[in-house]
């Protein structure tokens, strides 16, 4: 049972800081509805009962209203992040066909998301069971270890290696987002700006790696940079002219990030994309009248109003990549473990599950924090500006 | 010496001709208003003023040298466009001051002229609104702030009120008149409004098909237009199919088809065939008929 069980718990838990980031604000949009259902029910003087399609298009409605991060990558004016009018109020009667609409998402993220996710806070916090699992809460009466501790988070503090591998993690993955937004900035622009008709197929062909298996395509990479492959004859032959010895160009932390960057690219390229798409062309017209040279039009007008669509992409590549085991495994060295190869190993090779899901915690909290923190800083900088 | 003087110039997109040989001056100080119905080639010619696009033939000349080789960036000439074009995500103090920071202008200096030019447009305490923030008669004014706020030699400005409804449109003219006797900038206005060129222009440039079919102050376009397209383009009018009688020193009397004789004032025109342009409120009616008539 434990054996089938992880494999799918793992990617969840890899990700928790993914998962928490991301449904976090799904979740905080659900809590507002229903607060906000409740209000109209105790109005009396509410307007005459609605037909059901009102009903309908104000349920559709409001979603769209509360998802500050969907509106703000399709924001193209985008200067500031849409603080979106709350959604609108269901009236009486409306209520029962909210609920019926709400319900399901509600209490799927209630069980699947939130429910898991406590457990796993309440992990963190127990002894790891004799044989794997978790050690009981109530006292066996056999002596073994039980009930709550610290020791778990104490042992995270104890060694600088795990903080080590958490950092290496966070540059992993900040250099990964930076490389994909540097490659991706390029693409995005050629199929915003080029001809219309071509540009459907231009996205289709940037989303059409998904089409094949992930774990194939990492695959892939290794035949790529295996040392007899091509590539790495040719890197080698000319790092030979230069008197430079041969490097292994796979089990790297090159190859690590190779696989990286070419995984979540598209997740660059894409909410980039919609972005760029969306600027006025006149706007670089106006920009070039008033005495702007090519470099200053990138600066001061498509950079800027691409903002939205780089934060965007840059969450979708980073926090991916900082949960990212597969890819490690596959390509990466002994020395190149990240965080989420260490919770894996938690659950799958120690079988530690506390220190796991402290690890999880701990880079939940983190990411947590780094979000805070651009939150933090994007409000300063337009305060300043 | 005009300010900017169009020398013969041709554009060709594929097999259309969009501007055929057109030559007219601007003078420093003057609005000038080319008028036409769209795709006549008004924008085109705007377009290779602003230098965003080139011409195949002719030359522009602004203060006796030749554009040609300026960028569009180089050219002392501002554009107001049709949807304003600001920044979305600039305050309007900041659209204001873009043309400043692209000339390195110094900060205090910045500071002060973007106050001033804001004061001249009514919108010093909206300098901290963003360009959602504020209206379309509003976004207007900030487009012609920033443009006549580092002095260009000449600004165009591309069906500018072409966006506002009728009302703010009235205002928007008056201020339009107001603000270039203010700042002294030689405006070159392109619209399809004939009203609004009659009403703004010291002259006009009437545009057919790529073609000036007439350059004249705006009385005499509306009174004494050179052709058929000017007359019929310009104002309600009866064209009336008429035979010369005879010619008279300052005189035509001419004969109207089921209106019978007529007297105009002598033009230009020669041959004893033409057509008559006759303004409804030129038009009397007596109950008598006139002596000798």
């Amino acid at each position: 049972m434990s054996r089938t069980r992880p494999p799918g718990f793992l990617p969840t838990l890899g990700k928790g800081g993914q998962g928490g980031f991301w449904r976090h604000s799904a979740g905080a949009t659900v809590d507002t509805y229903l607060l906000e259902g409740k209000a109209p029910s105790l109005d009396t003087t509410a307007l005459p009962t609605p037909t059901l399609p009102a009903s309908g298009e104000g349920a559709v409605s409001s979603p769209a209203g509360g998802g500050g991060w969907e509106g703000e990558r399709g924001d193209s004016s985008c200067t500031r992040i849409s603080q979106s009018p709350p959604p609108p109020l269901f009236q009486r009667g409306e209520i029962s066909a909210k609920w019926a609409i709400t319900a399901p998402p509600t209490l799927f993220l209630l069980v699947f998301f939130l429910a898991p996710a406590l457990i796993v806070v309440l992990a963190s916090f127990q002894y790891p069971g004799e044989f794997g699992g978790l050690a009981p809460l109530t006292d066996p009466g056999d002596g073994g270890e039980h009930g709550l501790t610290l020791e778990n988070y104490l042992f995270f503090a104890s060694d600088w290696l795990f903080a080590e591998i958490l950092l290496r993690s966070f540059a992993v993955a900040a250099a990964s987002t930076l490389i994909c937004l540097i490659l991706a900035y390029p693409v995005a622009w050629m199929i915003a700006r080029g001809p219309k008709k071509h540009r459907n197929l231009l996205v289709l062909l940037v989303i059409l790696p998904f089409a094949s298996n992930f774990l194939i395509r990492v695959y892939a990479w290794m035949i790529i940079l295996g040392p007899q492959a091509a590539f790495a004859l040719a890197v080698n032959g000319l790092l030979g002219a230069f008197g430079l010895g041969p490097v292994s160009l796979l089990f790297s932390p090159f190859a690590v990030l190779v696989g990286m960057v070419y995984v979540h690219l598209p997740f660059m390229i894409l909410p980039l994309y919609t972005n760029l798409e969306k600027h006025d062309p006149v706007l670089l017209d106006a920009a070039q009248d008033l005495g702007a040279n090519a470099w200053q039009r990138f600066w001061r007008v498509t950079w800027p109003l691409s903002l939205p669509g780089i934060f965007s992409g840059s969450a979708l590549v980073f926090i991916p990549v900082l949960g990212m085991f597969a890819i490690p495994d596959i390509l990466g060295g002994t020395r190149d473990m990240l965080i989420g190869n260490l919770i894996k190993d938690q659950f799958l090779g120690v079988r530690d599950w506390p220190f796991g899901a402290t690890l999880s915690i701990v880079l939940t909290l983190c990411v947590l924090g780094l979000a805070w923190l651009a939150a933090w800083a994007g409000k300063a900088r337009r305060a300043h500006a | 010496m005009a300010l900017l003087e169009i020398i013969g110039i041709t554009r060709r997109f594929g097999d259309f001709e969009a501007v055929k040989n057109v030559s007219f001056a601007v003078e420093s100080g003057e609005f000038f208003t080319l008028l036409g119905p769209s795709g006549c080639g008004k924008t085109t010619i705007l377009r290779m003023v602003a230098g965003f696009d080139l011409p195949d033939g002719g030359r522009i000349l602004l203060d006796e040298r030749d554009l040609a080789a300026t960028p569009a960036e180089k050219r002392p000439i501002h554009t107001v466009f049709q949807s304003y074009a600001l920044f979305p995500h600039l305050t309007v103090g900041q659209n204001v001051a873009f043309p400043l920071r692209m000339a390195k202008v110094a900060e205090a200096e910045l500071k002060r002229r973007v106050g001033e030019t804001l004061e001249q447009v009514h919108l010093a305490e909206l300098a901290e609104h963003y360009p959602h923030e504020i209206s379309g008669g509003q976004k207007q004014r900030v487009a012609l702030a920033r443009g006549l706020v580092n002095k260009p030699r000449l600004l165009l400005l591309d069906e500018p009120l072409g966006a506002l409804d009728l009302k703010l449109r009235e205002e928007m003219q008056l201020e339009l008149i107001k603000l270039q006797r203010e700042v002294g900038v030689t405006f070159m206005f392109v619209t399809h409004a004939q009203p609004e060129a009659l009403a703004l222009s010291h002259r006009i440039a009437v545009m057919n098909q790529g073609r000036i079919e007439q350059l004249d102050v705006p009385s005499k376009i509306y009174g004494f237009p050179t052709n058929r397209f000017v007359a019929d383009f310009i104002g309600n009018c009866n064209l009336l199919e008429v035979r010369v009688v005879e010619r008279r020193d300052g005189e035509l009397r001419l004969e109207a088809a089921g209106l019978g004789k007529v007297v105009a004032p002598a033009s230009e025109a020669v041959g004893d065939r033409g057509v008559l342009a006759l303004r409804p409120e030129q038009v009397r009616i007596f109950a008598a008929p006139l002596e000798g008539g």
